[in-house]
């Protein structure tokens, strides 16, 4: 069974980019936000079961809409992805609500499935 | 010149008085030594303004006293029986008498100063002239005098004893009138005058009172007995003439104790320098100034600007006399601007030089303090430019930081996820060199993203700015290239410009650390003390470290000391290297 997949970053292009990745690794991609109040109203409404969240968002960063989620019954795999390295945000990567974290640069469709579990 | 013209003067003087002691006048006692008085009067006025000219020539005192000497000459000469010397001692023998007036009410400056002393001199002037003139009208021989020779009187008209007579009653009453003037013009300057004035004024207050006085006394007897009111002793007439003629001959040399209380006081205007020059503060000013005039009443306002006008050192204003009166004002100016003033007893002005160079040694003191302060809002100007560079120079490293990560890198990723896409696309019967294409263009792809990442992170570390000095630290410490021990780090955030400073001094030692010291361990330490943050990087490495050896420790010196701070760098050769700075918080 395919896993329904939301997609959030301000980037257009990495969002379309992103979606064609998961695609093609067994993801369905139900949704694509641009910014962290939609991407919660998106997630309430199609209850993803995972999340790709980026954590440069324009309104409320990644780690906030993070915690959101968590709050929602049955919340969904959160995976944090950034042009950045988890260094460059310290312990607040750690103390996330999320399965983990991973880098655009090394972001593949294999990647994001082995953090999410098969 | 002057000097040689004061030479001649004394000569003359001393021979003038050798040749007409003999024929000196001496009409109480008719002795000696009632000569020697009288030619000792005029060679004490002589010597005594000869002595106040040498000493003080700006100060007209000398000449004045020394005229009066040689026109008493012609009074001592009175009663002489050769024509020309008694028609000249008849005419001009009272002339000294309005001479001796005006030094009295000009002392010490030389210079008359209200309108009363004016009319005293004036009418005493009046008084003489009145005398002398009507001395056309006596002729000496048919007024009594036995063994007085025919034509003695050279400018004799008439002889009209009756018209001599009142103009010497009128003139009589009008010098008793000019008297009583004097002695109250000159006891009521005595009693208005503050502490340093009567300390001038006390020496030749008491030959000029028993002068007048004894003058008056003489007057009011004389006139008093011819109207038949009152007929006073001979020996009356006679102590009063003594008691004038002493005071006379008193009177030059107390000018002079009066006028050297002035030089005194001079001398102690280079101990004033001194002094302003040892301490600074404008309350000692006003206090160094009172010692050295003399005068405890003085007063010094400074000039404020902002307001206007002249303030103490305690903020509180200074009245600021304008015109006569006893209390006058010396202002001290700088190219033409106001700058302080000094408030003190009038009578100071009377030695001009003394506040002169009393108000130069202030200036210079005012001056010193004026520019001091200058330097220091100088100085203020260029820390808080330095302060604007280090902020400005990392601002820009921000803004190169946000540029690539949202430029360069932003397409950097967007390439090696659609090298992705196209690879995952690829099915296995692929062509393999395809494949491998691919393959090398993605990995060549994340070398380069590697390398503007941390590019990036060296100009500016993102999660200083996002996260703080402590997380950025944790950082640091996590990549270090050698064993890095980190101890507490500040629990709140700090002001960016401190965050940075402390972060690169931490990032620069490490980084010295690895290169130059070849340590094997450091310890990293930043901790609140009081308002300052005190980072503390320490290694084990070989030492030999400073400031200017080259490692980039210089250009943290300048950062850290640009906020206000310190850094101390202790690294003897052979013990490893200890940087501390200390960075106030604000």
């Amino acid at each position: 069974m395919r896993r329904r997949a939301l997609i959030v970053d301000d980037q257009i292009s990495f969002c379309a980019w992103a979606s064609v990745l998961l695609e093609t690794h067994g993801f369905t991609v139900v949704g694509r936000a641009n910014e962290g109040g939609q991407a919660v109203e998106m997630a309430r409404q199609l209850h993803p079961d995972v999340v790709l969240l980026d954590i440069q968002l324009p309104d409320i960063d990644g780690f906030e809409v993070a915690r959101l989620l968590a709050l929602e019954k049955d919340p969904p795999a959160i995976v944090l992805t950034s042009a950045r390295e988890a260094s460059d945000y310290g312990r607040r990567v750690r103390e996330a609500p999320a399965r983990g974290f991973i880098t655009k640069a090394e972001l593949t469709g294999p990647a994001v499935a082995a953090l999410v579990g098969s | 010149m002057n000097g040689r013209l004061r030479f001649a003067l004394a000569v003359g003087a001393a021979v003038i008085g050798i040749v007409a002691w003999p024929h000196a006048f001496a009409p109480i006692w008719g002795t000696w030594w009632e000569r020697t008085l009288s030619v000792g009067i005029a060679w004490a006025f002589v010597a005594s303004g000869l002595g106040a000219w040498l000493r003080r020539p700006e100060i007209r005192v000398g000449k004045i006293l020394t005229l009066a000497g040689f026109l008493f000459f012609a009074y001592v000469l009175e009663g002489n029986r050769v024509p020309l010397i008694w028609t000249v001692a008849s005419a001009a023998g009272q002339v000294w008498i309005p001479v001796v007036f005006y030094a009295l009410l000009s002392y010490p400056e030389g210079r008359l100063r209200s309108r009363a002393d004016r009319l005293v001199v004036g009418l005493n002037l009046l008084w003489m002239l009145g005398i002398a003139s009507f001395a056309v009208f006596y002729d000496p021989l048919k007024a009594g005098c036995a063994d007085c020779p025919a034509n003695l009187n050279l400018i004799l008209i008439r002889h009209d004893l009756v018209l001599v007579d009142n103009v010497q009653r009128y003139g009589a009453l009008l010098l008793i009138a000019t008297l009583i003037l004097l002695v109250v013009v000159l006891v009521s300057r005595f009693v208005r005058a503050t502490v340093p004035a009567r300390r001038v004024l006390a020496p030749m207050s008491v030959p000029a009172a028993v002068f007048s006085l004894s003058y008056l006394a003489y007057l009011v007897f004389q006139q008093s007995a011819r109207h038949s009111l009152y007929e006073a002793p001979e020996n009356a007439y006679r102590g009063l003439t003594t008691a004038l003629l002493v005071a006379l001959l008193l009177m030059p040399m107390t000018f002079l104790v009066g006028l050297s209380r002035y030089r005194a006081r001079r001398a102690k205007v280079s101990e004033l320098v001194v002094e302003l020059g040892a301490v600074h503060a404008p309350e000692r000013l006003r206090d160094a100034l009172s010692r050295t005039l003399g005068d405890p009443s003085v007063e010094v306002g400074f000039w404020l600007p902002a307001e206007s006008r002249y303030l103490t050192t305690d903020g509180s204003r200074v009245y600021v006399p304008e015109g006569e009166g006893a209390r006058s004002a010396t202002y001290l100016e700088r190219e033409g601007e106001p700058l302080a003033v000094i408030v003190h007893d009038t009578a100071l002005l009377d030695d001009p030089g003394l506040v002169d160079a009393v108000a130069a040694a202030a200036r210079f003191a005012v001056e010193n303090d004026r520019l001091q302060a200058e330097v220091r809002a100088q100085l203020e100007e260029v820390r808080a430019s330095r302060l604007r560079i280090v902020e400005a120079a990392d601002e820009e490293r921000q803004r190169i930081e946000r540029n690539l990560h949202d430029g360069a890198q932003a397409r950097l990723l967007s390439l090696s996820l659609a090298l992705q896409v196209a690879d995952s696309k690829l099915d296995e019967e692929a062509d393999p060199e395809l494949r491998r294409s691919l393959s090398a263009a993605g990995e060549e792809l994340k070398s380069a993203l590697n390398e503007l990442r941390t590019l990036a992170q060296g100009i500016h570390p993102a999660v200083l700015t996002n996260e703080g000095l402590s997380a950025a630290l944790e950082v640091l410490a996590e990549r270090a290239p050698v064993r890095l021990e980190l101890g507490q780090t500040p629990s709140e955030r700090l002001s960016p410009n401190v965050e940075a400073a402390a972060y690169y001094v931490v990032s620069e030692a490490i980084a010295n650390a690895a290169k130059y010291a070849r340590a094997n361990r450091v310890t990293v330490r930043a901790v609140r003390e009081g308002s300052a943050l005190v980072v503390d990087v320490a290694d084990d490495g070989v030492g030999g470290a400073s400031v200017d050896s080259g490692r980039g420790l210089r250009g943290l010196a300048d950062r850290v000391q640009a906020l206000g701070g310190m850094l101390e760098v202790k690294s003897p050769p052979g013990s490893g290297t200890r940087i501390v700075a200390r960075i106030p918080c604000g």
